[in-house]
């Protein structure tokens, strides 16, 4: 019978396939070794959307790794990274993380980059006990995450230090909010307005977009047509930020903007909008890469930048957010901290120095970031003392923005 | 005559083994059970929890891509839906369990029943539109799936997605075999066998017809709309099934995870591991899923890149897939033809009762016409094709419509055999008015149809081929089932692609006697035939008329073969008849001088 | 009322860009019955090399506008007359008639990966070519009026083409009848690939001008030949006229929606249009009902 020596084939071609594939990865009856190189997984979001972002990450994971192993290692273990892709996709997130701890054996990750791709894997890693530092924006708490914990800046952190600003700095009486339609920005846009009711108020209007954007004249319209005194924008990227200032622009619309941390994207902003960009836009982001003067900046900012310059090529580093870099790369000092106060990679017992001792010992490591603020109830490692309302636009030294909200 | 004989002792219906999966295909199931069952033992065996993870992955995929291959290859049907479908179950099941905190039982049933709605929703269009059309609505509902996900919000906890703790199922049944790893290694198994029971039965071929040629399925009597929801359904069942193993085995949704990739993964893994083939879509699992997602993970800037161009070359070198192309490279290995081999309708027709027999049908009294159509008009937009046309079709008589092209010929064929409504006149049959009776309705009173281009399956055998309509209830029709069984063995082992042109006609013909019609309709029947069979197709319509007492209606261009076939011949000119009448009393009309010109020596 | 008037004009100009996407799937169409997925990837292609040869944001390129739209405009003539040659080959087998719907999906897939080694996965800025004019108290640039202008211009274009050049009249008359075409001994394949050109250089110069309009990001592809598919469908598949209104009203009602109902109703809009014109008429409003072949 013809077909059937084709499907002979097919099965000797499988069957080969298959045993090739066990075989070559091994099973995982090894269990963690102790000795030999320390295996950190990081499964980053590499294609698809967020691929620039996850870029930035790569880049900040890179140089913590390097930095340690140069100065010896964790407890003189030499660190290895294993990248994942998980293109943003919580599926595959989930396929990543379950290669990482049992084809791989991590013993540390760092990742994935979202909260759904972190609320996707955390069974797993819970599981499996790893400690782990993700890029989450929301949802991460002690009770889904008992190992795990954020390390960016809350969305609802954000939107209520965007809000106080607004009333407190520019002393609004009537505000108008935007967000994207991704997670974060929904988040946010909801958080906006939980804290303006919170001070009796609602916004004049409300309006959403999706990324990637393509005009955003229609909700610009909305909100103009509100006549808000600020306007609230929770963004994703600085492209979009940057489209937010050419359409307010093109409206011939003054209004005062305060924006999320992506509209400290400052580079890709100005690509699109042009150097004046930052005229009426400002921007709630870390404290750590901004100052009020020039004698105030802080000498962790400006090392790592320098350091970053000197290890990667321009190509790499251009538009290249170096606070955002820098979260990813103090996450892994972070778990080293705790890795080595406990002798251990065990999650429970890692999980448990970094809540109780690891935001006062961080004040002494070589972290870039401020105000880590973790606890037995508080899984991200920032609170909104790290942030501070900046001028992205103006840049007081390379890669330090003007902070806004000083004491005079 | 020994058939004769035959058919005056057979006591009863001779019904040879019925196989659910036809003999060829079953050890191409079989291998594909031991591939999908391999590939879960395997990893479990050698203990590697992700091998193992990845291979569960793989065969929930292949669960809902067979439900897809069985909607694409043998329905037909473009769907860009499947991903939906999964997504919708696996979404509800994780909104059941997780957040409204039904038992994983209830929540298995909730997600089903969603997923299965989702794809009725989705299979609505396909009673309008078909093709591209199609393609593109089900490929506009999944993509609108996530984003209405995030429009409701409140409801789905899009922006945060559904956990899904793990249940009784993630329990050891035996060894390190958890219950979720035996259940989705019998629901992938389940689908492959379900894949060869469909290509093997009736039904499937059914669907089959119904989805190539919607015209065809009408005039065999079936309803096509109707099969074409079952098809989805069935594509549904997989998917919705699929959609619930997604949840037990990931425990976790978002809307993200159900985007139009999926879909479109899922489309590719059914065409590019071998459209129609049980084994196709695990081929297809492989080298778009294991292979890039698993297999090369480490080359990751490079995997988008190597997933368009594993697609791209496998459809380049094996246009029906990696099984559809291992089997043609097996086959040229070989160089071994594939058993050909001829069908003779004669042999068949000698089983028939003797002719003249009195009138199969049996409801019309004698002497009336068989078909009489009184002033039939039809108009496409500017163009009126048919222009009170009226015509009488007696029994037992081949009648030959011609007429140049763009006559209406083949409009008025339609007409008779109701695949066009005409916007007035009247059609009788046997006696009873039948103009409002649709196109299967006059396929089950008798009325038999082919087509232009003969619609003959070339990867299905002859037999396939002809026993793909409902039987015809009421009609006596034993002496044809019983001719067709004795053929049925020779004919299954007959590739309908090795047939000649002109025994696809023949073909076609037998799949309309197998209804035994009282009236058959043939579309230029004689079109790309050679001389010799031309002669052969002449005398086949003789032997019909004369062994089945059943009246034939053709459309021929060829007029030989009208001239020596024909008992009457209508002359078709601007939608209206211009003459009717028997060969030997029109030849000296003007009319048929024009038209014969260049064959008038041969009837002399 | 200022609000329509803005909305009206910036609508038209993003509509002008899906009529374009849509002519260009429908020239193909028309002339290989193939809808071409990856040409969103080929408006991607047209963006990625106006940004590298036109990088200046500030209106002082080294390089005169006319130039690279020209220069870009090739490219991608080149690219797609390729794409379209990789695309037809498997499909001369003759095997499986939708072998297309894999080929280009695939094309699209490469083409946007080999797009991320070029640029990464940025949204590209690209330059406003003409400046501004004052509307109703806001500014709108002109290159919405110029992307409304060169869809006419290329309408127009086609349907002299079709029928000055033989070429042209040789390509409409794949459209009537591919298999009538074959048998008659037209060499089709030259033809066919000639239709990805043009198609090409239709996207070329909707890539240089439109690029403005709706931002050149690669994750967008999908977005715009979607759009693209959906004014093609709505004008009636291979209607040109059809696509030259389909997409002004489409583009005006995505933003109207967008302002009274907010931006989030943008896309199930959108596909609620293309779902209910085929359940109510699937030949689009400005398509002709096809004769059932039988």
């Amino acid at each position: 019978m013809t077909r059937n020596s084709g499907f002979r084939a097919l099965l000797g071609i499988a069957v080969m396939a298959l045993i090739g594939a066990t075989t070559g990865c091994g099973g995982d009856t090894g269990g963690a070794t102790t000795t030999g190189p320390i295996k950190v997984g990081v499964p980053l979001a590499l294609t698809g959307p967020a691929a620039t972002v996850a870029s930035w990450a790569r880049m900040g994971v890179e140089m913590s790794a390097a930095e340690i192993n140069d100065a010896g290692g964790i407890n003189g273990r030499k660190v290895e990274l294993i990248f994942e892709d998980t293109a943003l996709d919580p599926t595959k997130a989930v396929t990543a993380i379950n290669r990482l701890i049992n084809q791989e054996k991590v013993e540390l990750i760092v990742g994935p980059m979202t909260s759904d791709e972190s609320l996707a894997t955390l069974p797993t890693t819970t599981k499996a006990k790893i400690p782990s530092i993700n890029g989450s924006g929301s949802a991460i708490t002690p009770q889904v995450a008992p190992y795990s914990f954020a390390m960016l800046m809350n969305a609802e952190h954000q939107a209520q230090k965007m809000v106080e600003v607004a009333l407190d700095k520019y002393g609004a009486t009537s505000v108008a909010t935007l967000n994207y339609s991704g997670t974060q920005g929904k988040i946010g846009g909801a958080a906006f307005i939980k804290t303006l009711q919170s001070h009796s108020m609602k916004p004049t209007a409300t309006q959403e977009f999706k990324f990637p954007v393509t005009d955003l004249t229609p909700q610009l319209l909305t909100l103009k047509k509100s006549n808000p005194q600020v306007l609230l924008s929770f963004n994703n990227t600085g492209d979009d930020t940057g489209r937010l200032v050419l359409g307010l622009r093109q409206l011939n619309w003054n209004v005062p903007v305060i924006g999320s941390y992506a509209t400290t994207f400052a580079t890709q902003t100005k690509g699109v909008a042009g150097p004046d960009a930052f005229a009426n836009l400002k921007s709630v982001t870390w404290s750590a890469f901004s100052a009020c003067d020039k004698a105030q900046i802080r000498p962790q900012a400006t090392d790592f930048i320098k350091r970053a310059q000197a290890r990667f090529d321009a190509t790499r580093l251009k538009d290249a957010s170096y606070d955002y870099m820098a979260v990813y790369r103090d996450a892994l000092f972070i778990l080293k901290a705790g890795v080595e106060a406990t002798k251990s990679t065990d999650g429970p017992k890692v999980a448990d120095w970094i809540e109780t001792k690891g935001a006062e010992a961080l004040k002494s490591l070589p972290v870039v970031h401020q105000g880590y603020a973790m606890s037995k109830t508080n899984h991200f490692l920032m609170d909104t003392s790290s942030l501070a309302l900046v001028d992205a636009g103006e840049e007081i030294a390379p890669g330090i923005f003007r902070r806004l909200d000083c004491d005079k | 005559m020994a058939s004769r004989a035959s058919t005056e002792r057979a006591p009863a219906r001779v019904t040879p083994t019925r196989h659910l999966v036809r003999p060829e295909l079953k050890r191409e199931l079989w291998l594909s059970i031991a591939i999908v069952t391999l590939a879960v033992a395997v990893p479990l065996v050698a203990g590697s929890t992700y091998w193992l993870q990845a291979m569960l992955l793989a065969n929930v995929y292949l669960v809902a891509a067979s439900g897809l291959n069985i909607l694409r290859s043998q329905a037909e049907q473009m769907s860009f839906g499947q991903g939906a479908v999964l997504g919708v179950s696996a979404y509800t099941m994780a909104l059941a369990v997780g957040v409204w905190g039904l038992s994983p039982l209830n929540g298995v049933l909730l997600g089903f029943t969603a997923g299965m709605m989702a794809g009725l929703l989705m299979s609505l269009p396909s009673l309008r539109v078909q093709g591209y059309y199609l393609g593109l609505v089900t490929m506009a509902g999944a993509l609108a799936l996530p984003e209405v996900f995030f429009l409701f919000e409140d409801q789905t906890r899009a922006t945060t997605g559904v956990n899904v703790l793990p249940s009784a199922i993630n329990d050891i049944a035996f060894w390190q075999v958890d219950w979720l790893t035996i259940v989705i290694l019998a629901c992938s198994i389940g689908s492959l066998v379900l894949t060869g029971v469909v290509r093997s039965s009736r039904f499937g071929r059914q669907l089959r017809v119904a989805g190539a040629s919607p015209e065809a399925a009408a005039t065999l009597g079936l309803r096509s709309g109707r099969l074409r929801l079952l098809a989805f359904g069935l594509a549904s069942v997989c998917a919705s099934l699929a959609g619930v193993l997604y949840v037990l085995l990931i425990q976790y949704v978002a809307p993200g995870s159900f985007t139009l990739s999926l879909s479109i993964l899922l489309y590719f893994v059914v065409v590019i591991g071998g459209a129609g083939t049980i084994a196709g879509p695990i081929a297809g699992v492989v080298v778009l899923y294991v292979v890039p997602e698993v297999g090369l993970v480490s080359l990751l800037d490079y995997r988008l890149l190597i997933y368009g161009a594993i697609a791209y070359t496998v459809i380049f070198l094996m246009p029906d897939g990696v099984v559809g192309g291992l089997r043609r490279i097996a086959s040229s290995l070989r160089k071994k033809a594939e058993p050909g081999g001829g069908i003779a309708l004669a042999a068949l027709l000698a089983n028939a009762p003797p002719a003249g027999a009195p009138a199969r049908a049996g409801t019309g009294e004698t002497g009336a016409p068989l078909l009489k159509a009184e002033n039939l008009s039809a108009r496409f937009g500017r163009v009126q094709a048919l222009d009170g046309i009226s015509i009488e079709i007696g029994r037992g008589e081949v009648h030959a419509i011609v007429g140049p092209n763009g006559s209406g010929k083949t409009t008025l064929l339609n007409a008779l055999s109701g695949l066009v409504t005409v916007d007035q006149g009247t059609v009788w049959f046997n006696g009873e008015d039948i103009t409002p009776v649709n196109a299967g309705g006059r396929a089950a009173r008798g009325l038999g149809r082919t087509f232009q281009t003969p619609r003959v399956f070339s990867d299905m055998t002859v037999w396939e081929n002809v026993d793909c309509g409902p039987s015809r209830k009421g009609a006596s029709t034993d002496w044809i089932e019983k001719a067709l069984e004795g053929v049925r063995a020779q004919w299954d082992g007959i590739a309908a692609h090795t047939l000649p042109h002109g025994q696809r006609r023949s073909l076609e013909i037998a799949r309309a006697l197998h209804r035994a019609p009282t009236l058959l309709a043939l579309d230029e029947p004689a079109a790309g035939l050679s001389p010799a069979e031309r002669q052969e197709l002449s005398s086949l319509l003789r032997a019909v008329v004369a062994a089945t007492g059943a009246s034939v209606v053709m459309v021929e261009h060829d007029l030989e073969l009208v001239w020596n076939a024909a008992d009457f011949i209508s002359v078709v000119d601007a939608g209206k008849v211009l003459v009717t009448g028997r060969p030997a009393d029109i030849r000296h009309m003007p009319e048929i001088r024009r038209l014969f010109a260049g064959v008038t020596d041969v009837p002399g | 009322m200022d609000e329509a008037v803005i909305i009206l004009i910036r609508g038209i100009g993003s509509g002008a860009v899906y009529t374009l996407v849509a002519m260009s799937l429908n020239v193909i169409y028309n002339a290989t019955g193939v809808l071409n997925f990856a040409q969103g990837q080929l408006l991607v292609v047209a963006g990625v090399f106006t940004y590298l040869w036109y990088p200046d944001s500030s209106g002082t390129g080294s390089l005169p506008w006319i130039a690279v739209l020209l220069a870009v405009t090739l490219v991608v003539t080149l690219v797609a007359a390729l794409q379209g040659w990789l695309t037809l080959l498997p499909m001369r087998s003759g095997s499986d008639q939708h072998s297309w719907i894999v080929t280009t999906i695939a094309a699209s897939i490469v083409i946007g990966a080999v797009m991320i080694f070029v640029i990464g996965p940025r949204t590209l800025a690209l330059k406003n070519p003409f400046g501004f004019f004052p509307l109703a108290g806001t500014q709108v640039p002109y290159v919405y009026l110029a992307i409304s202008v060169l869809a006419v211009v290329v309408h127009l274009a086609l349907r002299w083409f079709q029928r000055r050049y033989l070429v042209g009249l040789a390509l409409n008359a794949l459209s009537q009848d591919l298999d009538a075409a074959r048998t008659a001994g037209i060499s089709t394949l030259p033809l066919q690939v000639l239709s990805f050109a043009i198609a090409g250089a239709i996207l070329g110069l909707t890539g240089y001008l439109g690029g403005h309009v709706i931002g050149v990001a690669e994750s967008n592809a999908l977005h715009y030949v979607i759009f693209g598919f959906i004014v093609a469908v709505v004008g009636g598949l291979g209607n040109n006229t059809g696509a030259l209104v389909a997409g002004p009203v489409f583009g005006v009602l995505l933003m109207l929606v967008s302002f009274q109902l907010g931006g989030s109703a943008e896309i199930p809009l959108a596909l609620a249009v293309i779902v209910i014109v085929l359940m109510l008429r699937p030949e689009g409003i400005f398509g002709r009902l096809h004769a059932r072949r039988v």
